[in-house]
């Protein structure tokens, strides 16, 4: 199927579709997304609205950019997502890219937790100490461009 | 919504297994305990409404190009 992106016109397919049921803070009223890939952002990808082609939320992997990014996810949470193995999770976080590029945050508290099989999507809050909803994160994404220091984005200090 | 007064160390239940207790008062600030089966979710209200926020001003970001950035 053909949709329109902040990016322009693309293809996609139905199975890519990921319905979000509760949509998103602040977009409560849209269900449908896309992950969209562009080369030039990675690692940062793009969750696209499929209702609205102007929104489309940067996000990132955290697990892969960041050390010691450790969340846990209440069972309902997963129920929710209709989740039959681990295999099937992806968990995204929102990125707040501002002018200055270099003051990029990530919110740690509030990942995008996904059932890649089923499709279906929820942003969940989690109240702790150790994850700040706006962490600093240039560092961390230029450091993993450059192939894989781990260590320079740990997010606690015990490592 | 229901409103109501309570003093330090009295409490409330919500649902069958939910307790709010208040704990203590100082000033404006009070100290509030909150006995919950683990798969409750809690959290403070500010997180929400800054997750609204966060996710406006992600919604804005421009197309950066991080191949060329140093």
């Amino acid at each position: 199927m053909i949709i329109e992106t902040r990016f322009g016109i693309s293809e996609t397919s139905e199975s890519k579709i990921i319905t979000f049921p509760f949509g998103l803070p602040g977009f409560e009223d849209l269900h449908k997304f896309i992950i969209v890939e562009v080369d030039e952002t990675r690692p940062v990808y793009w969750l696209q609205s499929i209702e609205n082609k102007h929104i489309a939320l940067p996000v990132i992997v955290s697990l892969a950019i960041l050390s010691d990014y450790n969340i846990n996810i209440r069972e309902n949470e997963l129920e929710d997502l209709q989740l039959e193995s681990p295999d099937d999770l992806l968990i995204l976080n929102v990125v707040v890219i501002p002018e200055d590029v270099t003051k990029m945050t990530v919110n740690l508290a509030a990942p995008v937790v996904i059932n890649a099989k089923r499709g279906i999507g929820k942003q969940i809050i989690i109240d702790a100490a150790e994850l700040p909803l706006r962490y600093p994160v240039y560092e961390a994404i230029r450091n993993s461009l450059k192939g894989g220091e781990k260590d320079a984005g740990s997010v606690s200090e015990n490592g | 919504m229901l409103v109501l007064s309570r003093k330090t160390g009295e409490g409330i239940t919500l649902d069958q297994n939910i307790t709010v207790k208040i704990l203590s008062i100082e000033g404006d600030r009070v100290r509030i305990g909150i006995q919950a089966p683990p798969d409750t979710r809690i959290f403070r209200n500010e997180l929400l409404e800054a997750t609204i926020h966060a996710n406006r001003e992600a919604a804005k970001a421009p197309i950066l190009d991080f191949s060329k950035l140093d």
